[in-house]
């Protein structure tokens, strides 16, 4: 089972070198790959040194073949192995930009390609694909259906348009996955129903603490789609969303209740990440995207999060 | 009675309205973060030192709207906190040399103004181009469109009761050897200008002798330090020139670098210089420190420059 480092846990400044002396210790803790959580390009990331989206890698590396080489000099050996991407990130650029509600499939799909050309220059695995924006913002930015026309509309147009991604990964040797956050449309369980709509290229990603506050079973569903289960994120929380804070305009940030700490770091949380860890090994995974988003402590997280596997996953 | 009053502009990383349990956030992490969640202790933070406005940037409006409601209850929730009010965003006419890009530019910052406008804002402070890197330098005609978009981004905050300022980054398109051109392309009707004295002494202008020379455009100031002065050009003009490749700290909070604050303190009382001036922490890899050093600054060495008799 191949370990990566999620670059979701580490909060910091965008300056290359910060990133660079991430992509050092990465390497350093035994991390085999890592994932990249990529957003659309934007003035601020764009010219920022954080590999978090294309235009900052060729605008501060050269290409992608060089950061690929850099990750591999820092004996991070497979490199980049997966990126994800959301439509959460795709609407909320659009706002900033001006873009047409309408156009958001269009928008996402074309992320999805950026993305896949990123993996392709990289000799990457994967581009993993969360469908659905905020439930919240969707209500409001397409608020001129019933509730019903709505979803129906939203999960045609987002599965057309991660089918097309899959077609184009396909190409270049790519796979594609899917994951579901807990405030979405296909947020737990719901996500059966999204794959029911896409084509069998389009494999699941299983994102343990988003499944686990959507109060779904894990480990069902991972063995639902044995043999297309790939890229788990393990990760953690101790968090009760017993407000229902998931169809929010906040739902990371709850405004209210004693319960406001969505995230946490892997190990100190309630999720049955061992658990889920067994049926992902018996379904046929491979790799294990290890993250503890926006950690506290990210060198801390990076460290401990390879004593968990080492101690509860892999002994 | 101090002719000036003073605003607070951080990014900063508050996403929680207001943080309930310090426990929740403490055990098993250990650390300091709790402190720095949520936009209840940010606003106490800037209030509590002694600042009495904000200043934003342009991508905190959808976030007010999601996170609050509405500009009103945003407003209601700074003045709990002891603030007075938000003096102004910062944004940016990306794309601005291309006239194509014009309408695109206007239906974009539109929207600043009218939010500003019920923030009850007053001074809308414009980086004019993109960076230097890929875009720069501009040729005569971009220059002029740049300033074209200004110029109508100035009548279109006026129609609003709004001041709209140039501000020089140091990395910008626009740069040393053609910003006062700039200043000189733009309409002084509808175009002030804010001077922030980091960029500009990094970009290598004396701010004091600027200030003189220009003090009636001069409507606002960002005032940060810097160590850095008239740093060369390639490395203003390098990709992503703010985030320094190697980790430069550009800018430092009052009294920590090399820009003449009190030269130039003296030329605002001079010149009559009175309202919001905004203090800036770009950069510094401690908040409360800066902030605190940098009102400290104002209160011990500058204050005492625009009080005397």
């Amino acid at each position: 089972m191949k370990r990566s480092f999620c670059f979701d846990t580490v909060s910091g400044t965008g300056q290359k070198w910060f990133w660079d002396e991430v992509a050092e210790m990465t390497g350093a803790c035994g991390y085999e790959s890592v994932e990249i959580p990529f957003s659309a390009w934007t003035f601020n990331a764009g010219r920022s040194g954080a590999p978090l989206c294309a235009v900052a890698i060729r605008t501060k590396f050269g290409t992608v073949k060089k950061y690929e080489e850099f990750l591999e000099s820092c004996k991070i050996v497979g490199g980049i192995s997966s990126i994800y991407i959301n439509a959460d990130n795709v609407l909320s650029t659009m706002f900033e930009y001006n873009t047409e509600p309408q156009h958001i499939f269009e928008k996402l799909a074309e992320l999805g390609r950026e993305t896949v050309d990123v993996l392709a220059e990289a000799g990457g695995e994967a581009v993993i694909i969360d469908p659905s924006p905020k439930i919240a913002t969707l209500r409001r930015v397409y608020g001129n259906m019933t509730e019903k026309e709505r979803v129906d509309w939203y999960f045609e147009g987002a599965a057309k348009a991660v089918n097309e991604v899959a077609d184009y990964a396909e190409g270049f040797g790519v796979k594609t996955f899917v994951r579901n956050c807990f405030f979405g449309y296909m947020r737990g369980n719901e996500i059966e129903k999204f794959m029911a709509l896409v084509n069998d290229k389009v494999g699941f990603s299983p994102d343990l603490n988003q499944l686990y506050i959507a109060g779904c079973d894990a480990v069902e569903l991972i063995e639902k789609y044995a043999g297309r289960v790939d890229f788990m994120k393990c990760n953690d929380s101790f968090y009760k969303d017993e407000l229902h804070y998931y169809d929010s305009n906040t739902p990371e940030a709850p405004a209210e209740g004693d319960h406001q700490r969505v995230y946490c770091d892997l190990g100190n949380g309630d999720v049955d990440v061992p658990g889920a860890y067994r049926a992902f090994k018996k379904a046929g995974g491979n790799t294990l995207c290890l993250s503890s988003k926006a950690s506290f402590n990210y060198v801390k997280a990076m460290i401990k999060m390879q004593v968990y596997a080492n101690k509860y996953l892999d002994p | 009675m101090s002719k000036l009053k003073y605003s607070y502009m951080e990014g900063g990383s508050a996403r929680f309205v207001k943080v309930n349990h310090f426990d929740e956030w403490y055990d098993k992490d250990f650390t300091r973060d709790y402190y720095y969640l949520d936009h209840d202790k940010k606003y106490r933070y800037v209030a509590a030192a002694g600042f009495q406005g904000i200043e934003l940037f342009w991508f905190d409006i959808p976030m007010i709207r999601n996170t609050f409601g509405s500009f009103e209850n945003y407003t209601a929730f700074i003045q709990e906190r002891g603030l007075e009010k938000v003096t102004g965003v910062f944004c940016i006419n990306l794309g601005a040399a291309d006239k194509r890009k014009h309408e695109d530019i206007y239906k974009s910052q539109q929207k600043v103004i009218d939010a500003l406008a019920a923030l009850g804002g007053n001074n809308l402070v414009i980086m004019p181009e993109n960076q230097y890197y890929g875009t720069g330098p501009l040729d005569a005609e971009g220059l002029q469109n740049a300033a074209e978009c200004m110029n109508e981004v100035g009548r279109r905050a006026a129609d609003k009761g709004l001041d709209v300022s140039i501000h020089n980054e140091f990395w910008c398109a626009v740069n040393l050897y053609d910003h006062e051109k700039f200043i000189e392309l733009t309409d002084p009707r509808y175009v002030k200008y804010c001077l922030d004295t980091a960029q500009l002494s990094i970009m290598g202008v004396d701010v004091v002798k600027f200030y003189d020379k220009w003090h009636e455009r001069v409507k606002y100031f960002h005032l940060k330090d810097t160590n850095k002065m008239a740093a060369p050009d390639e490395e203003r003009f390098g990709p992503g020139a703010e985030y320094d490749e190697h980790g430069k700290r550009w800018f430092f909070e009052l009294g920590g670098g090399y820009v003449d604050f009190p030269s130039l303190f003296r030329l605002m009382k001079k010149h009559g210089h009175t309202g919001w001036v905004t203090v800036e922490a770009d950069g510094t890899p401690d908040r409360l420190a800066t902030m605190l050093l940098a009102k400290n600054y104002l209160d011990t060495v500058l204050e005492p420059i625009m009080n005397e008799e």
